[in-house]
């Protein structure tokens, strides 16, 4: 049950405006499974192809090539009238001239459902989205918040096998945005369906998603659960895109079978294990979260040392910026768990100790 | 120091509110007269002797004002509906579709009729159903109806047109998403939406219809006088205020169309 796949994209292209000067390559060559009943996230800047794979898998575009299956059938061909696949958009595309419970009545309508069955389901509907005392309202008449379960309602009333939403909570202010998220979470687990998920909120995708896929430029970087795309990025953007990360270049001095000998510029060099999974040589990229370095004393094997640039405190944490040697200040963040910052100047050499298991070598 | 920032309100140009009065004076005085005059006693159309509707009642009780007039109306709303239908298929057919070329040629050619000039398409729809009339003999009235509904295309286009282009076409891709196939898409959500802009266009050909004189006078046969190729007709001959009253009755229409014109484009596309 758990990983049944329901969408299959396999080596899909997309290319915008093909054979002229403004040609766009919006997906290049990009192939990923969506498995049934899951919250699925495709996270990444604008402009990295989210929306386009999205449309494509509501089929308001046509993939270039490449193939899209849902429960193993092949749609690319398929109208989006003919694909049990709904949208969320993210203007909401509400229709003006139709009360809530039309709106929300409306796909069933299409579909020839019967009157009755039409009736229960958007009452049912406007139960799930809370929003029964206003089903005769027009459009105009309610609030943003309330046009986004209106939307959400009329694209769940249906029962397709994949909800699509396309950044549907960017519209709505912080406040509204975290209640949306939760609602959101809790419409997925009551209706079972699969949802796809396009957002350029990274904090947004780690907490709603069962898992995520980061895209940059067309491409699919990784796609893993939210605590392996934070603890363990593949790439050096993925790194980058979510949360804060220190990169560190450094150049392999000699690699044994367990441990490696690496050069980062400094006086010292560091050791880490091999990793064994990786046949790397020559230049590399160490990321580590700022979190996850501590300030120790000399005799706590730190695997640096450098000079205390910068104190920021922000309230909850502590960020101190350590000049190593290296182009752009090494990050640390303390928790402020004692109620009292810890008593460094500026200009005092500090030493930085990691556990060599958080330490991410990235591909370049 | 105080430094205050204004923004620019076209209010506080100096002499702006002279002009826009002698502007709208300039417009509408000369129609003074003629509504005044309309209800006037004697037979002068400047000499006032007091306060009747005779006029109206002679151009009421007027055969050839009666015919003249239903003429018009028949001939304005066959026109305009043949007008907006077909203005309503190009306006979809250049806002609805993706960009193709020759789209600027066909908005060219619709809108053709507002920048020929009238007695140039006048003469030249003289010269072609002439030859018409000479091969098949027919004298009828379609002669009329097919100009009218010619030149009315770009006024019922254009209020449609923008319409369609106020509208988020997201609209009918939700559609489409939701199950509805491209006709029921269009008849469930587009058409609704774009009918204020088909009502105003439709009753913008109606207006410019009926007010038409130069065609009208070209193209007619005998005995196929229009309210307003009528009223030129009677103007060669004595003027009495019985030409007033029928101006200020189609003034009067005019006016109320175009308010309902108005406030159908008021309404709100989203």
């Amino acid at each position: 049950m758990e990983n049944t796949v329901a969408i299959d994209v396999s080596n899909v292209s997309k290319v915008f405006a093909s054979g002229t000067a403004q040609e766009v390559k919006a997906l290049d060559d990009v192939s990923v499974a969506i498995f049934k009943n899951e919250f699925f996230t495709l996270l990444g800047p604008s402009g990295c192809g989210k929306t386009t794979l999205l449309r494509l898998i509501a089929g308001f575009e046509h993939a270039t090539s490449g193939s899209i299956q849902l429960d193993g059938a092949e749609i690319s061909s398929l109208a989006p009238y003919d694909r049990p696949v709904n949208t969320v958009f993210q203007s909401y595309a509400l229709f003006p001239h139709m009360t809530v419970a039309e709106n929300i009545g409306f796909g069933l309508e299409m579909q020839g459902r019967s009157k009755t069955e039409v009736e229960a389901t958007v009452s049912k509907m406007l139960g799930l989205v809370r929003m029964e005392t206003l089903r005769d309202r027009h459009i105009d008449q309610i609030s943003g918040g309330q046009q986004q379960r209106v939307a959400l309602a009329r694209a769940l009333a249906p029962r397709p096998k994949v909800l699509l939403l396309d950044e549907p909570l960017s519209a709505l202010d912080l406040k509204l945005r975290k209640e949306m998220q939760v609602e959101l979470k809790r419409l997925q687990h009551e209706t079972g369906i699969t949802f796809v998920f396009v957002t350029h909120d990274q904090e947004e995708a780690l907490t709603m998603s069962d898992r995520v896929a980061v895209m940059n430029a067309g491409k699919i970087l990784q796609v893993d659960h939210p605590h392996e795309i934070y603890n363990r990025p593949n790439d050096r953007f993925v790194a980058d895109f979510i949360g804060d990360t220190n990169f560190i270049r450094a150049r392999i001095i000699d690699k044994g079978s367990t441990h490696m000998n690496l050069d980062i510029g400094g006086e010292k060099s560091i050791q880490l294990p091999t990793p064994s999974d990786l046949a790397i040589d020559g230049e590399i990229t160490l990321a580590i979260r700022p979190e996850q370095a501590r300030i120790c004393g000399t005799e706590d094997s730190p695997i640096f040392e450098g000079k205390l640039a910068e104190t920021i405190y922000i309230g909850t944490d502590t960020h101190y910026q350590i000049d190593i040697g290296t182009d752009s200040p090494f990050v640390i963040r303390v928790q402020n768990t004692s109620g009292e910052a810890q008593q460094l100047t500026q200009g005092d050499m500090v030493a930085i100790a990691v556990d060599s298991a958080v330490i991410q070598i990235l591909r370049d | 120091m105080i430094l205050r920032r204004r923004s620019f309100v076209i209010k506080r140009m100096p002499g702006f509110t002279l002009l826009a009065l002698a502007c709208f004076f300039a417009l509408y005085m000369p129609l003074a007269p003629l509504v005044v005059y309309s209800f006037n006693e004697g037979n002068n159309i400047a000499l006032w002797e007091g306060f009747s509707l005779r006029w109206y009642q002679a151009a009421w009780e007027n055969q050839l004002v009666q015919s003249a007039a239903i003429r018009s109306i028949v001939v304005a709303t066959i026109a305009s509906i043949i007008a907006t239908v077909l203005a309503t298929m190009v306006a979809l057919a250049t806002t609805r579709t993706r960009p193709y070329r020759g789209q600027t040629i066909i908005y060219a050619m619709v809108n053709q009729p507002l920048v020929v000039p009238e007695i140039v398409t006048a003469v030249a729809l003289l010269i072609l159903f002439a030859l018409i009339k000479q091969a098949t003999n027919y004298h009828g009235y379609a002669y009329l109806v097919i100009a009218h509904s010619a030149f009315c295309i770009p006024f019922a286009y254009l209020p449609i047109r923008a319409r369609l282009e106020g509208m988020d076409r997201v609209l009918e891709t939700a559609a489409a998403d939701l199950y509805a196939t491209p006709w029921r898409a269009f008849k469930r959500v587009t058409l609704p939406l774009m009918l204020p802009g088909i009502f105003a266009g439709a009753m913008l050909a109606f207006v410019i219809s009926l007010d038409d004189v130069v065609i009208t006078e070209f193209v007619k046969s005998a005995g196929q006088d229009t309210l307003p190729t009528y009223m030129l007709g009677q103007l060669r001959r004595s003027i009495t205020p019985e030409i007033n009253a029928i101006s200020t009755v189609l003034l009067g229409i005019s006016v109320l169309m175009v308010t309902l014109i108005f406030f159908l484009s008021r309404k709100k596309t989203a």
